[in-house]
């Protein structure tokens, strides 16, 4: 007989990464979504990364299926979120072969029922799962407290979202102890505003008897919100809703990737990234130089980070690491990304300019006087000529 | 270049800048927005392949200690090689008070059962006390080819004025060493960056030990040379050295990497050879309304409201509305007020400094406010 170590843990966390978000168009053609860039320094897994270490929780599968290099590249061993360990630790599960065949992950139930040796091998008493699209600082440890004195099967935090947008997400209804008493999947017609955030502690035990059985139905599309969770309910599982105060961000849009980036602007931003009363957000960033700023230049209501050079003019925006913005450039209500290049004399309002992009001398980026207000994407590694225009492309960029 | 293990000094010029080490070593003062000295010979160490590396510390080593960590941000964490700190070498051979402070020698002899067992041929001696980012492969390489028993680093360097001068000979081997009264300019300073090969550092340290000798250059290597026939090697470095030697010294290289832009960008940005230092995982910066900024270094984690200009501003500052920083140094975790005005000053860490006060030194007097001062 093989012996197969096997290390208790009291909680582990799965974190399906294997998100296209497709709506996002340009900025993840050649990434997954969770590898997305945001807040000057961070892409978004960093911050459900940092929620794990930061609860307490050091036991991290990672499951990623589309465009998986950057994101493998960057999580690496763990080391930044201190998740290099002997004992646990992050291991990113991409799908494999197997005796039975070769198969993608074909849905969220899917691909944690794929990894049900994963989950085995820390024998955990409870498994949170959880979505590395979204934004927002959390305290696990807090829900987790409660799922274990409430006892329940399956715990799912969820925020209050505006009655107009309740048809976007997986929306519960509960009553006055917080049991779940209904669940719908982006209901047209929402009866409540509590949506659910993607975060989920599961007793291991149910949890791998619903996402076996699950696997067997063949009617079945193997998704968590669409099946595993109505199925539990209609069982009568014990299910709690965790209302969650805060800040939480699901970015499907390049509109709603560049809002969520302004949100961090102000004196009191609605993101509070800023805030020394929190745990950091842990990302793996190589010790950069501190930001140079020019003789000449101006800056006005703008986050920036290390490895930036700004010789010219920036206002209102997110500037990341080791953009450069030369003299007289001007840069407005914009999102410059990773190492983007902006020349002598250029103009971005309204844009995104993506990592390693060069924007060439006096070309013009974005809104001008008089056109509509629509936002312009430059993708990754684009070059745009000296005195070029570009203007309003719109989600799908160039 | 494999085959060479580094030894880094961090504290044996503490008394020059007595003002930014009484809680530190001088490998541990801050420098340029985000790094230590030590993060220089450090950092040249591991961009020429040293992995192997030792750190000497003397006293007042809880921050290095802090900011080297396991090593990892210099990818210094292994099992074979990597960095390691050893323990101090405070009293073995202190006689009395005056003499608690001991030399390069006597830190050497401290340590010489840790050099014993290092496997390299070759090693590296380093200093804290200036700024260089620079290849140390070729000084390895001119020792192997000269046939030198010792070979040591000399160039020019901005403090010259306070150090030796090595004088050589037709080949490049020293024929003395000599104090520098008078000639400020010299390019053969004595940049106390040394090259040996693992036997014969030991058996120079082991001799030193027999005969007594206290002093590294002066005894040990002079009295080599004329009593054993040791060869002293020389080798030139092309870059400037910024020597650190005086809280002078240190704000006007601040004051230097802030003006001169070559200068900053031969030190922070040449590609492939990054100067690393510890990760600190701050937030970004964030600049309001009223903020504005002009010519300055700023760290992340800060937040920034007034007027910045000519200043390098460490993680984690708050510089408050309608305040004004000037030709300043601000280390980490300093606030500062509204209508302060700060002119030609150094903070040092968590300073607190309240609404409307001025404190203006002047470039060639900076005011020195010390850590945890509030104001």
């Amino acid at each position: 007989m093989i012996h197969i170590k096997t290390f208790k843990k009291s909680i582990i966390a799965m974190l399906l990464a294997g998100g296209q978000g497709s709506r996002l168009g340009e900025l993840t053609q050649n990434t997954a979504k969770p590898a997305l860039p945001f807040g000057a320094k961070y892409r978004i897994i960093d911050f459900t990364l940092s929620n794990c270490v930061n609860s307490g929780i050091d036991t991290v599968g990672v499951l990623t299926q589309y465009q998986p290099l950057e994101l493998n590249e960057y999580i690496g061993n763990g080391q930044p979120w201190d998740l290099d360990r002997y004992r646990g630790g992050v291991t990113i599960l991409p799908p494999y072969q197997s005796g039975k065949g070769i198969e993608w992950y074909t849905g969220t139930a899917n691909a944690i029922y794929k990894n049900i040796n994963f989950i085995n091998r820390y024998s955990p008493d409870n498994v949170m799962i959880l979505s590395g699209d979204h934004i927002y600082r959390m305290d696990y440890s807090e829900m987790i407290t409660r799922h274990k004195e409430q006892n329940a099967d399956c715990t799912i935090a969820v925020i209050d979202v505006p009655l107009s947008e309740a048809s976007r997400f997986g929306i519960m209804s509960v009553n006055e102890s917080d049991e779940i008493t209904e669940f719908a999947e982006k209901p047209k017609e929402p009866k409540s505003t509590l949506a659910s955030m993607g975060v989920y502690v599961f007793r291991t035990e149910a949890l791998l008897r619903y996402i076996v059985s699950d696997e067997n139905d063949p009617e079945s599309s193997k998704d968590f919100g669409k099946n595993i969770i109505p199925k539990m309910l209609s069982d009568g599982c014990k299910m709690i809703a965790y209302k969650f105060e805060g800040y939480w961000k699901d970015v499907g849009t390049p509109e709603s990737f560049w809002s969520a980036n302004m949100e961090l602007l102000g004196e009191d931003p609605d993101f509070d990234l800023f805030s020394l009363d929190m745990p950091k957000i842990l990302s793996r960033n190589e010790a950069l130089p501190p930001q140079v700023i020019g003789k000449d230049s101006s800056i006005r209501n703008s986050v920036i980070t290390e490895g930036c050079h700004i010789y010219g003019q920036v206002e209102n925006s997110v500037i990341f690491s080791g953009a450069t913005v030369s003299e007289n450039a001007c840069v407005r209500d914009s999102v410059i990304l990773f190492n983007a290049f902006i020349g002598d004399g250029a103009i971005v309002t309204n844009a995104i300019v993506g990592s390693d992009s060069v924007i060439g001398k006096k070309a013009q980026i974005g809104r001008q006087a008089g056109i509509a207000n629509e936002l312009t994407v430059i993708g990754d590694r684009k070059i745009i000529k000296d005195n070029f225009t570009v203007t309003g492309t719109g989600g799908n960029g160039i | 270049m494999t085959g060479v293990s580094g030894i880094i000094f961090s504290n044996l010029h503490d008394r020059n800048i007595h003002e930014l080490t009484k809680k530190r070593t001088t490998g541990a003062i801050p420098f340029g927005g985000r790094y230590r000295l030590i993060d220089f010979p450090l950092s040249s160490m591991v961009n020429s392949g040293i992995d192997d590396i030792y750190v000497i510390s003397h006293h007042n080593y809880n921050s290095l200690v802090e900011h080297i960590g396991s090593g990892k941000d210099w990818d210094l964490a292994r099992h074979n090689g990597g960095i390691k700190m050893l323990s101090p070498y405070i009293t073995a051979y202190a006689t009395s008070d005056s003499e608690q402070y001991v030399s390069r020698l006597e830190s050497l002899k401290s340590i010489s059962y840790s050099i014993s067992k290092i496997k390299n041929e070759y090693i590296v001696l380093c200093d804290c006390n200036r700024i260089f980012s620079t290849d140390l492969t070729d000084i390895v390489r001119s020792h192997i080819k000269s046939g030198a028993d010792i070979t040591l680093g000399i160039g020019r360097a901005t403090d010259s004025a306070d150090n030796s001068i090595v004088e050589t000979d037709e080949f490049g081997f020293i024929t003395g060493i000599a104090k520098n009264v008078g000639k400020t300019d010299s390019d053969s300073v004595n940049l106390n960056i040394y090259v040996a090969t693992r036997e014969h550092l030991i058996s120079m340290i082991n001799d030193a030990m027999m005969r007594g000798y206290s002093s590294f250059s002066h005894e040990m290597l002079l009295r080599g040379r004329t009593e054993h026939k040791d060869k002293i090697g020389t080798y030139r470095f092309a870059e400037t050295f910024i020597g650190v030697s005086s809280l002078i010294d240190y704000y006007n290289a601040g004051m230097a990497i802030v003006e001169d832009k070559d200068l900053y960008f031969s030190l922070f940005e040449r590609s492939n050879f990054s100067v690393m230092t510890k990760v600190t995982n701050s937030a970004p910066t964030r600049y309001t309304k009223t903020a504005s900024v002009h010519n300055s270094l700023i760290a992340d984690g800060c937040y920034i409201a007034g007027n910045v200009e000519n200043s390098i501003i460490f993680p984690g500052v708050h510089i408050a509305s309608g305040s004004s920083v000037k030709n300043s140094i601000i280390f980490s975790d300093t606030y500062i007020g509204c209508n302060t005005c700060l002119s030609s000053v150094i903070t040092d860490k968590n300073v607190m400094i309240g609404e409307n006060v001025s404190l203006l030194g002047i470039p060639t007097l900076p005011i020195m406010v010390e850590e945890g001062r509030k104001l």
